[in-house]
């Protein structure tokens, strides 16, 4: 309860000079970098996790918490794959992080995964500060141009969108100074199979296993829960499209020719080539399945063949030894 | 101005914590605690006394990121986390650099140097947990300790007690969409398990299964269940929103393919040789006494036993002995596990290209 009040009065000192910080720190000119950041889940759980953890060690209410993300650069393709810890020091109020940690820990890093890079830095907060311009241009000695990511750990249970903000830097002019700036960036989330499955197991796990009937009913839930995402949306296009027609709500041209470009790629593969993959596929399941249960069957009959053998031998309990003749199906 | 009012009421009201303090407990490292229990060392006077492990959401995406991006090859890592009792709670993994684990025992002594300037960097950062436990994988061939794998788990429980073995299957876990992953700690050697009878079935390939075997008595099963923090719960349910995307349009028939090619290679090769089981005790009788010799030398789940499990299966139903409540399989019967089971998955991948057709093809 007291620790609620101490966030609300907090939150409420720091909206007025967050507000001022917002602009002078984010520029609010349209990114046209072109980068396309795709961001992995684990990233994220391990940020959240950092979090959580010198949350519960330390028992202080924001606790400040840096990291450094890596991943691969391909062009202007980002894929942040994985982060880690950093370790700072706080000097005169500034933030210097720790560069020899950092080397160390990048060979680490290296030695496993050799294919990664250092990519960019994250920290927790609602909207970056000066002091983050600092650490990002410490950051900079080791990539040119790092992104910088934020999460917001405090606004989470109220959104629905990710709290997460990608920036990366510009050098604006600013009454003829040069200053680094933020501009925000355009991200999506990237899973490969693998971590897919872990995600999905670890988030539908609840803490008492729940026993399943069977790994169909389980396939087919995991499905239609996608489908069921894609038809929530899709009836959501459907209305405003509704809407827009019979006037109600505003005609948003864009959004139009985004719909319509959508609607014309249906069907979305339908050539001869794709039709003979299917069926080769279909068929070579079937073939799989036809084998299963063939084997199968020839396992029913192997038992009912020793079950009858046992049956009908059983006349004639013991002493006549091992030259008695077998009576019964004959062995094939 | 009223939207902050009205929602910090509502959080206000519904007591809603980002970092639930009585959850979250769990992340909490208590040194002291940890100093103490390592002294008593209550494991050593009971072989069985660990039970369950708990793992972290963050150290099994780890440790299945790191065995799916080792390919074929296995990979290997260690785990920190500490002790509750007779639960193993395991925080977070970490990889090591060294491959091929399989062939040799000492490949985790390679990676000492790593281990320790690892531990020592981390500790810097907040992570004091100490190494409770090593994990590697086994991609396409089961969640299950080889000789190799016995061999080095028990020096570890001799030296560095307590700690657990995890193995991981990648292929397997594409392929059937769930995680696959075995926890496993090795009796003392020389000690005689009390017959558990046998663990859920797998489907081992033919060349591993007499390591298999040989060693699966050496060693138990731990229960495994996860946690995750009350702040990862809330991001998993925002990036649902994002990557149901990708449960769609992820298609493991056509990423597994090597591998349920392997499994069906493998599947062939053991239905030929049930075939020649079969056919070699079928001229012999199938009479209750006269391969009782096989019967008594029943190593369990050993499909290399030849015609022990055969006769075992028509004589064993016979007399079923009242401690061995186990049921001998015949191989035939094992074999057509294994099918139904490649099926299944196949199945499985099927349905989910073909919902895809209708949603997206037809007009």
């Amino acid at each position: 309860m007291d620790n609620m009040d101490n966030s609300m009065e907090i939150t409420n000192d720091n909206e007025m000079t967050v507000q001022q910080a917002v602009s002078s720190v984010v520029s609010n000119a349209p990114n046209n970098s072109g980068l396309m950041v795709a961001l992995h889940p684990l990233t994220l759980l391990n940020i959240s996790e950092h979090f959580t953890r010198v949350r519960m060690q330390e028992q202080i209410q924001s606790p400040q918490v840096i990291g450094a993300m890596v991943g691969t650069q391909t062009g202007r393709e980002v894929e942040i794959t994985n982060s880690f810890e950093l370790a700072f020091d706080v000097v005169d109020g500034k933030v210097i992080v720790n560069g020899e940690y950092f080397t160390t820990k990048q060979e680490q890093f290296r030695q496993v995964f050799p294919q990664f890079d250092f990519l960019g830095w994250y920290t927790l907060g609602r909207y970056p500060t000066e002091d983050d311009i600092e650490i990002h241009k410490q950051m900079m000695t080791w990539n040119e141009s790092p992104l910088f990511l934020q999460m917001n750990p405090f606004d989470i249970v109220t959104s629905k969108n990710l709290p997460i903000t990608v920036y990366e830097s510009i050098i604006d002019l600013i009454n003829g100074q040069a200053q680094t700036m933020f501009i925000k960036s355009q991200y999506k989330i990237e899973t490969g199979e693998a971590e897919r499955i872990a995600v999905d197991h670890v988030a539908h796990t609840t803490l008492g296993e729940g026993g399943e009937g069977s790994s169909l009913i389980a396939h087919l839930t995991t499905q239609r829960n996608a489908i069921k995402m894609l038809h929530t949306r899709i009836k959501i296009l459907h209305q405003y499209l509704v809407n827009a027609k019979s006037d109600e709500s505003f005609v948003d041209h864009d959004v139009l020719r985004q719909i319509a470009g959508l609607c014309n790629r249906l069907p979305t593969i339908d050539s001869a080539d794709f039709r003979q993959e299917f069926l080769t596929e279909y068929n070579d399941v079937l073939l799989t399945s036809y084998l299963a249960t063939i084997t199968k069957g020839t396992n029913c009959i192997n038992e009912l063949v020793d079950k009858f053998n046992i049956a009908t031998s059983t006349n004639k309990p013991g002493g006549r030894g091992r030259h008695q003749q077998h009576q019964g199906f004959p062995n094939f | 101005m009223d939207s902050k009012i009205a929602r910090d009421t509502f959080e206000f009201s519904n007591n809603i914590v980002t970092v639930d303090p009585i959850q979250d407990q769990i992340y909490r490292y208590n040194n002291d605690e940890q100093v103490q229990i390592n002294q008593e060392k209550p494991w050593t006077k009971d072989i069985h006394y660990f039970t369950k492990v708990k793992i972290s959401a963050v150290a099994l995406i780890k440790m299945v990121m790191h065995a799916r991006s080792g390919g074929n090859i296995e990979v290997m890592g260690l785990m920190q986390g500490k002790i509750d009792g007779s639960t193993m709670i395991i925080m977070d993994a970490f990889a090591l650099p060294v491959e091929g684990t399989e062939t040799r025992v000492n490949a985790q002594s390679e990676a000492n140097e790593y281990m320790v300037q690892y531990l020592t960097t981390i500790r810097q950062v907040g992570r004091l947990e100490n190494i409770v436990g090593w994990y590697h994988s086994h991609p396409g061939y089961g969640c299950w300790l080889s000789g190799i794998d016995v061999n080095t788990q028990m020096t570890n429980q001799q030296y560095q007690d307590p700690f657990v073995a995890v193995v991981i299957d990648p292929n397997r876990t594409i392929s059937a969409g769930k995680v696959e992953i075995g926890a496993f700690r090795t009796y003392p050697a020389g000690y005689k398990a009390p017959d558990e009878g046998p663990s859920e079935y797998q489907t081992i390939p033919l060349s591993k299964i007499e390591d298999f075997g040989v060693h699966c008595k050496q060693y138990y099963q731990l229960e495994i269940s996860h946690f995750k923090s009350t702040l990862d719960t809330h991001l998993l349910e925002l990036l649902w929103n994002k990557y149901w995307v990708n449960t769609l349009s992820q298609s493991p028939l056509i990423t597994n393919r090597d591998y349920s090619a392997g499994q069906i290679s493998d599947l062939a090769e053991k239905l030929e040789q049930t075939e020649t089981q079969l056919q070699q005790s079928g001229r012999v009788s199938g009479f209750p006494g006269g391969m009782s010799s096989g019967r008594g030398a029943s190593a369990p789940q050993a499909a290399t036993a030849t015609s022990s499990t055969v006769g075992g299966a028509s004589g064993g139903t016979a007399t079923p002995t009242p401690e061995k409540r186990k049921v001998e399989e015949s191989p035939l019967s094992k074999v057509t596990r294994d099918s139904t089971k490649i099926t299944v998955e196949a199945a499985h991948s099927l349905i989910s290209q073909v919902l895809k057709n209708v949603l997206f093809n037809k007009p």
